[in-house]
């Protein structure tokens, strides 16, 4: 049993006789529970002036379940109406006409523009291990394919196989441009040899 | 929101006991319940979060209008709870019978008064009162029943025949 339980079954024994279980168990609970006990003892009307702390609280009970009980109850039917309050006609509008505005700047197009830093970026990177170990091993195969080992001297390194490719293109192509240069002007002079061209003498200045 | 209006502006005038400052304040819990709107959890009960926020509004209001005390010190919620108006009287009170109410009501102390509010008036769970003002279950109970009882007591000061009629 509770203290709400203990007070009710309290004031209903003053008109109404409770069933002995009923009784049995408001004493148990009033032997455990000093407030209930001087609460009991006030209603009975022999009190000795308890503590003042507890007996406002008493009191409040007691004025709660006998001459203020009208009052509270229509204190509970009277009060509720007061928590609604008209705003005014215009209040809605106004609140939805804010609200849009906030969504309205929320939603106007903003231009983000990124900012290269890539010290930064690389700082973030190296500190992340795995990302670092493999970045390293990344850029150590790189520089083995285009210098080689330092060790293999005899092997041709990479950029040198190209440019010795390169330079084998280019002398070859080089020597086809001076041959197609030779034959055409072979053949220019025997044309001009056969028109006799050749033969006119050069005017005397004389 | 038409819904909800009535009861962000009434709590709000409850605390500003100004019609304007607390028109200002309820559109501004209404912009904060809408922009908060995907913190609420699921379950949770919506009016009594709203109606949290629309306090936490005119507390945030109050303070501003309480412009810098002395001490340089921002005032507890109580005190300022209790500082807008000395009477504590709405500006519109419709009826005697609520008339008879509000000057009950600002006969009481401010921790009375928001009890009533919150629990009487607003019907508030005790455990939601106790979230938001972060006051022990326990406290939220006993001070709910004695204010209760203050109001009663109040109210039959000022009109003895309150409730036998």
């Amino acid at each position: 049993m509770d203290c709400a339980r203990f007070e009710e079954l309290l004031f209903a024994g003053l008109d109404a006789e409770l069933e002995p279980v009923e009784r049995e168990r408001m004493a148990m609970h009033e032997h455990g529970c000093a407030r209930c006990r001087q609460l009991a003892t006030v209603v009975a009307g022999n009190a000795e002036p308890p503590p003042r702390d507890v007996a406002d609280e008493i009191a409040a009970v007691v004025f709660e379940q006998t001459s203020g009980a009208t009052v509270l109850a229509r204190l509970r039917r009277d009060l509720l109406p007061l928590a609604e309050a008209d705003p005014g006609p215009e209040f809605l509008g106004a609140v939805l006409a804010a609200t849009s505005d906030r969504d309205r700047r929320r939603a106007s197009p903003r231009v983000y523009l990124p900012r290269l830093d890539l010290s930064g970026l690389w700082q973030r990177l190296a500190q992340r291990p795995r990302l670092a170990l493999e970045g390293s091993f990344v850029v150590t195969m790189m520089a083995l394919m285009i210098f080689g080992l330092p060790s293999a001297s005899t092997a041709e390194s990479p950029v040198r196989a190209f440019d010795s490719w390169w330079r084998g293109r280019t002398d070859a192509a080089r020597q086809l441009i001076e041959n197609a240069s030779e034959s055409a002007q072979r053949g220019f002079d025997s044309l001009w040899n056969e028109s006799g061209a050749g033969d006119v003498e050069p005017d005397n200045p004389d | 929101m038409r819904l909800f209006q009535g009861r962000v502006f009434g709590l709000a005038r409850f605390y500003l006991r100004d019609r304007e400052e607390a028109r200002d304040v309820a559109q501004e819990a209404f912009i904060r319940i809408y922009r908060n709107l995907g913190t609420l959890e699921v379950g949770s009960n919506f009016t009594a979060w709203a109606l949290r926020i629309t306090r936490n509004c005119a507390i945030d209001r109050l303070r501003h209008i309480e412009a810098r005390p002395p001490t340089g010190e921002l005032p507890d919620d109580d005190q300022l709870v209790e500082s807008p108006g000395t009477t504590g009287a709405f500006e519109d009170p419709v009826g005697e019978n609520q008339q008879l109410l509000q000057r009950a009501l600002a006969l009481l102390s401010a921790a009375h008064r928001e009890m009533i509010l919150l629990k009487d008036i607003q019907g508030l769970e005790q455990h939601e009162i106790a979230e938001m003002l972060s006051l022990p279950l326990g406290t939220v109970k006993t001070r709910a029943s004695r204010a209760r009882v203050e109001l009663a007591r109040r109210i039959l000061e000022l009109d003895p025949s309150y409730g036998t009629s």
